[in-house]
């Protein structure tokens, strides 16, 4: 039997137990005296892995766009004809699904019969089965959850600020498909992507609650069959540093125009440690410069010029970028001032005052994530990008204000910059 | 969970539900109000203006910073109605004294705030501050106007406005546009006057806190009021019998039809046997093993969403699901099989037993979540009741049988057709 290593944080007062299960799998167990159980069974894929091998293969195979999603929903059936959903309401639970750029997530929550719902959970993720009638029926609601993500005007702001930034790379692919993308998906080609991407070894399981390690391992005994770990090859299109468009407009029924300004950071540190040093960094930045005790925030609440300001920067292996979104009636002036306001920082620099400030409030933070057993969520997306949980706390609880200073200079270059504005449908 | 309830002044109660569960607590002053047309628009705005600023704290930037010194906690306003009443609150979710590295003494600074914006809002000639009024009520007026931007939520609010002409409960929480435009700042901070001392107040501290400290905290300010046409909370549910059903289709830019069907049910949630109607619900369209679920959306692939969610202080269920224009009909016809079905007693022992245990589910959790211990306290010390154990309900959800499900279902009558389709479309 694998070791079972133990983790202990002694600024939130948490731990976790890990272990390498014998099937290649993963496992994580984060103890927390609550009455309700989680368990997020994720794997390593996204909608930005439409071009992949497995190391050895001649060709890439290339899949219609909203495949990962689409297989996600297509999970849910089982050869005995049983819904999943069907399955887990046996044991009260309550199970969901989910599909991002970077990953795929099923998971359920429970208050009672823990170990038979986390079965059900491994069972159905490991056993894929479609027929072409079945792939074929579920056209149809998806394409309404199309359409209704067609509505949504702050959807096509986030997608439209995709397309502004991004030229080729993956991550501006909307995770959904369209009609006419996932209408070229087959039970052959779910099957593929399913055998590439549902090896054990690309999967990793995080459980919180009042659960122990022994008993997660009995179940994953139990069920989880032994595989032979693959090596994907992923493709991603080559981007070029500067953005691809500065501008894109859309008209939606809305009140007033919402906008959300992007800056592209295109330096992604490839090692782990190096890149949680930039990430916790630079979200210590837009805190100070942007947060919601900053000047720049407090200025756009109090003239009115926006409502509902949000900014924020985030990084992982794959694409880096800084937002700023919220609803204005005149975005390019918002646009100006921000840019105007960044350039004065740089010659001014920043108070150490407010940085002390914002740290404690970001520490904070934290801790209040530990408060409900979906914290298995953020250490589920930290770990997809091989970083730890404790060390991201670790971080942010040491980032010191000197290292605040050189990204000030490089984060903000108005070349990466970019606007998506959504306005409203002229009567 | 144990609920420790004490009177402080006339009309005021503090109940602190104990729990060490938690790194942060949650502590909320709910000031209940009738629910009106003449005065829901002011009533939501008064501690919104009073959080702009306050004789300590005078300034959007003095308030946040005083947050981030007392770990990110920040004071925040909500308003929402509860069958007839208007429920204003200030909230706020301290972190537990052991997390805290240095002195500051987290309760007590925010029980001071508390008192801040309750007491002590920044005035000038009698009157709140005319900028921050003026600011206020343009931000409430373009939240309002943004409601149009979710569509889903948009058709649920028209629908219930529909079906409540002329009943509080049609009534928006934060008030029309035309009403928030009518408030001055002299008649904002009269009404603010008439809230502190004619609202029926219930004060929740959940969590890791002194008893006697922070009931204290709370006594002294409100021993500063003086409390006079004290409100008491009633709710009228809506009779059982309707003369013609309503229909409205609304018309908009939009790519999915949204459909809503108001019913009344019959049976409300002071009515000793109002779990029954939760199962029924959960059943019908409350889940993902539910009629609606299977069989709109599974069997018929007409939809990503159909569902169907009970407004129990009223008596009320609204229907709720996205499709294409074109299959109203399908889909409309289909949601009729599936109710003719419940008043049939075409129900299933499993499906009985699935809506039991995602029912104690739903209870089981309570608590684990700080607001869930809250409503769940709330809802009994409004209907004047003694507050059941979540364990005493599991106990009357198991005895529910058919025929009590059936009765349920019989007494569904519908009320309100509503879809709001594209500009071509529809009748």
């Amino acid at each position: 039997m694998s070791e079972i290593i133990t983790r202990v944080n002694e600024s939130v007062g948490e731990k976790y137990y890990y272990t390498r299960h014998k099937s290649g799998l993963d496992i994580f167990v984060i103890p927390k005296k609550f009455t309700e159980s989680y368990a997020l069974f994720s794997t390593r894929y996204g909608a930005i892995d439409n071009c992949f091998k497995l190391e050895g293969d001649a060709e890439f195979v290339k899949v219609p766009d909203g495949i990962a999603h689409y297989l996600e929903h297509k999970m849910f059936e089982n050869e005995d004809g049983v819904d999943t959903f069907a399955r887990f309401a046996k044991y009260g639970a309550d199970a969901n699904a989910f599909t991002s750029s970077e990953m795929t997530a099923y998971l359920f929550s429970c208050t009672d019969h823990f170990d038979e719902n986390l079965e059900i959970l491994l069972d159905y993720v490991t056993k894929p089965y479609f027929t072409p009638q079945t792939v074929a029926k579920e056209q149809g609601i998806i394409g309404q959850e199309i359409r209704m993500g067609e509505d949504n005007p702050h959807r096509a702001l986030y997608y439209n600020l995709m397309e502004a930034l991004y030229e080729k790379h993956q991550i501006k692919l909307n995770v959904a498909g369209t009609v006419e993308s996932i209408a070229e998906i087959t039970a052959d080609l779910l099957y593929s992507c399913y055998r590439t991407f549902y090896n054990l070894s690309n999967m990793m399981l995080v459980v919180s609650g009042d659960v122990t390690m022994e008993q997660v391992l009995k179940t994953a005994d139990k069920i989880l069959p032994m595989q032979e770990e693959k090596k994907i090859v992923r493709k991603y299109e080559d981007e070029k540093r500067e953005v691809n468009k500065k501008r894109v407009k859309a008209s939606f029924p809305v009140a007033r125009p919402l906008f959300m300004i992007g800056v592209k950071d295109p330096d992604i540190p490839a090692d782990p440690q190096e890149r949680l040093k930039k990430m916790v960094a630079g979200d210590m930045l837009y805190s100070v410069m942007f947060g919601s005790t900053s000047e720049f925030a407090i200025d756009v609440y109090e003239s009115g010029l926006v409502r509902g300001f949000n900014a924020g920067y985030e990084l992982d292996h794959v694409y880096g970028m800084g937002t700023f979104s919220g609803e204005a009636d005149d975005p390019e002036a918002v646009y100006a001032k921000l840019l105007d306001y960044i350039a004065e920082k740089k010659k001014t620099g920043l108070s150490e005052a407010d940085f002390e400030r914002c740290k404690r409030a970001s520490y904070a933070s934290l801790v209040r994530e530990f408060d409900s057993v979906h914290v298995a969520n953020t250490f589920t997306y930290l770990r997809h990008d091989d970083i730890d949980v404790f060390d991201y706390i670790e971080a942010a609880k040491n980032v010191k204000f000197d290292e605040l200073k050189p990204l000030l200079q490089t984060l903000f270059d108005e070349k990466y910059f970019a606007m998506s504005v959504v306005e409203p449908i002229e009567k | 969970m144990q609920l420790k309830r004490r009177q402080l002044s006339e009309g005021v109660y503090f109940n602190l539900i104990p729990t060490e569960k938690f790194k942060a607590g949650f502590l909320q002053v709910r000031f209940i109000l009738p629910q009106s047309k003449q005065t829901a628009a002011k009533n939501a705005l008064v501690f919104k203006t009073a959080l702009r600023g306050t004789e300590k704290y005078p300034t959007t930037t003095a308030m946040r910073k005083r947050y981030d010194e007392l770990y990110a906690t920040s004071v925040n306003s909500n308003v929402w109605k509860y069958g007839d009443m208007q429920i204003v609150a200030l909230q706020s979710s301290p972190i537990d004294q052991k997390y805290v590295i240095d002195d500051t003494d987290i309760t007590a600074g925010v029980i001071d705030l508390f008192e801040q914006v309750i007491l002590h809002p920044l005035t000038e000639d009698g009157a709140f501050k005319a900028e921050y009024v003026e600011s206020e009520k343009k931000r409430q007026i373009e939240q309002v106007r943004s409601e149009i931007n979710n569509k889903g939520k948009y058709a649920d609010t028209r629908c219930t406005e529909i079906m409540f002409e002329g009943d509080p409960y049609g009534v928006s929480a934060a008030g029309s546009i035309d009403d928030i435009e009518a408030i001055c700042s002299k008649c904002l901070y009269e009404q603010y006057k008439t809230l502190i001392s004619s609202a029926r107040v219930e004060i929740f501290a959940v969590g890791n806190f002194d008893e006697e400290k922070t009931a204290d905290g709370f006594a002294r300010i409100f021993e500063k009021i003086e409390r006079k046409n004290i409100c008491s909370p009633t709710i009228t549910p809506l009779s059982g019998d309707i003369k013609e059903v309503k229909t409205v289709y609304e018309h908009q830019s939009v790519t999915q039809g949204k459909l809503v069907l108001g019913y009344r049910t019959g049976c409300d949630s002071k009515q000793p046997d109002y779990y029954v109607m939760e199962v029924f619900n959960e059943i019908f369209g409350g889940s993902a093993c539910s009629k609606l679920f299977m069989n709109v959306r599974e069997k018929l692939s007409l939809c990503y969403y159909c569902s169907s969610g009970l407004i129990g202080e009223k008596g009320a269920m609204l229907i709720r699901s996205g499709i294409e224009f074109a299959n109203e009909k399908k889909a409309v016809d289909e949601i009729n099989v599936q109710l003719q079905k419940m008043k049939d007693g075409e129900i299933s022992d499993g499906e009985i037993e699935d809506a039991k245990k995602g029912q104690i589910d739903g209870l089981m959790r309570v608590e684990d979540r700080l607001s869930g211990m809250v409503g769940w306290y709330f809802g009994a010390i409004m209907r004047g009741e003694e507050p059941v154990s979540p364990e005493k309900r599991i106990e009357q959800i198991k005895s529910v049988t058919k025929e009590q499900i059936v009765e349920k279902a019989k007494g569904v009558v519908l009320d309100t057709y509503y879809f709001l389709c594209g500009e071509e479309s529809g009748k």
